[in-house]
């Protein structure tokens, strides 16, 4: 059946009896296949898009093949693979999007061209300073889980982002005539109230 | 004379700004070894658009390359330390601008470094082996290089370098006699030339003519005070063009580098490139 271990997906067929084998060279790889499922009925795992027989057709082979294979960059950038998308991981990508606006004395150079390769594939790492670099390390307490954490929680920035969020808030915010709140002996109510 | 378009550069300003606070109230980009990069910080991987290099981004930006040997670090550079999903783990070694000319071009903006993984490259000019780690990181396993240093304490480090390295092959000798260690070179795809001479378009002549194959590139440093300091910069890198030009070393690119001190330029070309066909 098909072998996922292979690339190649299993282009013969044979009915799973036990003691039946007429492959003798491989029956020492696959016994312990065979071993896991002696029943004539195969589970969806083994079968690839729930086909019972590889299909004939050198289209559709290639296709099961590609399907297996792993997706990577290939070998020009070693093999880097493709993350699985997590909403941690879309917040870290929007965050670097906008890094130009968290810091107002950061100033950076336009992006390249965004290659379709570093929008696909990417890894998130830690960075390991070197012992001389001892005054260049972020405390335990600021090393936190993802990009978009540590990016958001440096002092200086976060001091100006909460300044224009309130800015942006201010200006936003329908304007009210909150007449009940003005204080004072010129205010029209304190006047009434007073004579 | 081509100048590329400057894509990306560190610039004089924000150079050795390492830590967050204070400086001055502009700073660059941090292209140079990590500028807001700090250790045990998080930091986004992703493939650079030259084969065999990534970029390392979070405040800062960075140069990095797959470390050949995880763990191990040439000098004092930052290390990336990425676990995959599948629990497999890859290293990633920051890439100095500064101290490597080859790092300072990519910085700036170099269509090509014709560096692959896969492919054998003949360093002349070593030294310590700085740069020669980081072009055996991006040549991998499948790669080779060959480098070549004449002094010997530079070449002491460099033996202690290529001693973890195995696709590095330290040469010590005058790169000016390539028969001295014809038997040690095969034929190579690169010559890559750091030597700062004023023979220097002559000793990657002959290189070449032992080593490099027809098709294959190089990528020349010019110092303009080490070969003529009377003259101006352009038109010392002019000569030197035009003295590789002779000897069928044909240039495609000659790359300013701005974030160097003194006048350098980079070189990058072709060696007996096939005639484009008219169709």
């Amino acid at each position: 059946m098909a072998e996922t271990s292979k690339p190649l997906i299993g282009l013969k067929w044979e009915p799973k009896l036990p003691g039946l084998s007429l492959d003798l060279k491989t029956a020492g790889s696959t016994s312990s296949k065979r071993a896991e499922s002696t029943s004539l009925w195969t589970s969806n795992s083994e079968l690839v898009d729930g086909l019972c027989l590889p299909p004939t057709d050198p289209k559709k082979i290639n296709k099961m093949i590609r399907k297996q294979l792993k997706d990577t960059t290939g070998s020009d950038w070693f093999d880097m693979p493709a993350p699985t998308m997590t909403p941690e991981l879309k917040r870290d990508l929007q965050l670097l999007k906008l890094r130009t606006v968290m810091d107002p004395a950061l100033h950076y150079k336009k992006a390249v061209t965004r290659s379709k390769i570093a929008e696909k594939y990417f890894q998130i790492g830690t960075v390991i300073e070197p012992c001389a670099e001892y005054h260049n390390r972020l405390t335990k307490k600021n090393r936190k889980a993802t990009l978009a954490d540590e990016l958001l929680s440096d002092p200086k920035a976060s001091q100006y982002r909460k300044r224009k969020v309130k800015e942006i808030e201010e200006k936003s915010r329908a304007v009210t005539n909150k007449k009940w709140k003005k204080k004072g002996n010129q205010s029209k109510n304190t006047k009434q109230r007073r004579n | 004379m081509t100048h590329p378009q400057r894509r990306r550069g560190g610039g004089g300003r924000g150079r050795g700004l390492a830590t967050g606070g204070g400086g001055s109230a502009v700073r660059g980009r941090g292209s140079e070894s990590g500028g807001g990069i700090k250790g045990g910080g998080k930091v986004l991987v992703a493939p650079h658009r030259h084969a065999g290099v990534f970029i390392a981004k979070s405040k800062g930006d960075a140069l990095v390359t797959k470390n050949l040997v995880p763990g191990e670090i040439i000098y004092d550079e930052k290390r990336i330390f990425v676990q995959n999903e599948d629990r497999s783990t890859v290293e990633y070694r920051v890439w100095n601008p500064h101290r490597s000319k080859l790092a300072a071009a990519i910085n700036i903006g170099v269509d090509n470094i014709w560096i692959k993984p896969g492919l054998k490259v003949l360093y002349l000019g070593a030294s310590s082996g700085y740069s020669v780690s980081h072009v055996s990181d991006i040549v991998g396993h499948e790669g080779c290089v060959y480098a070549v240093e004449h002094s010997h304490i530079c070449g002491s480090d460099l033996v202690n370098m290529t001693e973890k390295r195995t696709n590095v092959i330290p040469i010590i000798e005058d790169a000016r006699h390539p028969a001295k260690y014809r038997m040690l070179v095969g034929m190579v795809d690169i010559i890559l030339c750091d030597i700062n001479q004023p023979d220097q378009a002559t000793i990657i002549a002959t290189n070449a003519s032992y080593f490099l194959k027809p098709g294959g590139h190089f990528m020349i440093t010019i110092s303009a005070n080490s070969i003529d300091s009377k003259l101006s910069a352009e038109t010392v890198y002019q000569k030197e063009v035009e003295k590789l030009q002779m000897e069928e070393l044909k240039p495609t690119e000659i790359l300013p580098l701005d974030n160097c001190e003194g006048d350098h330029a980079c070189v990058f070309g072709g060696y007996r490139l096939p005639r484009k066909q008219n169709s």
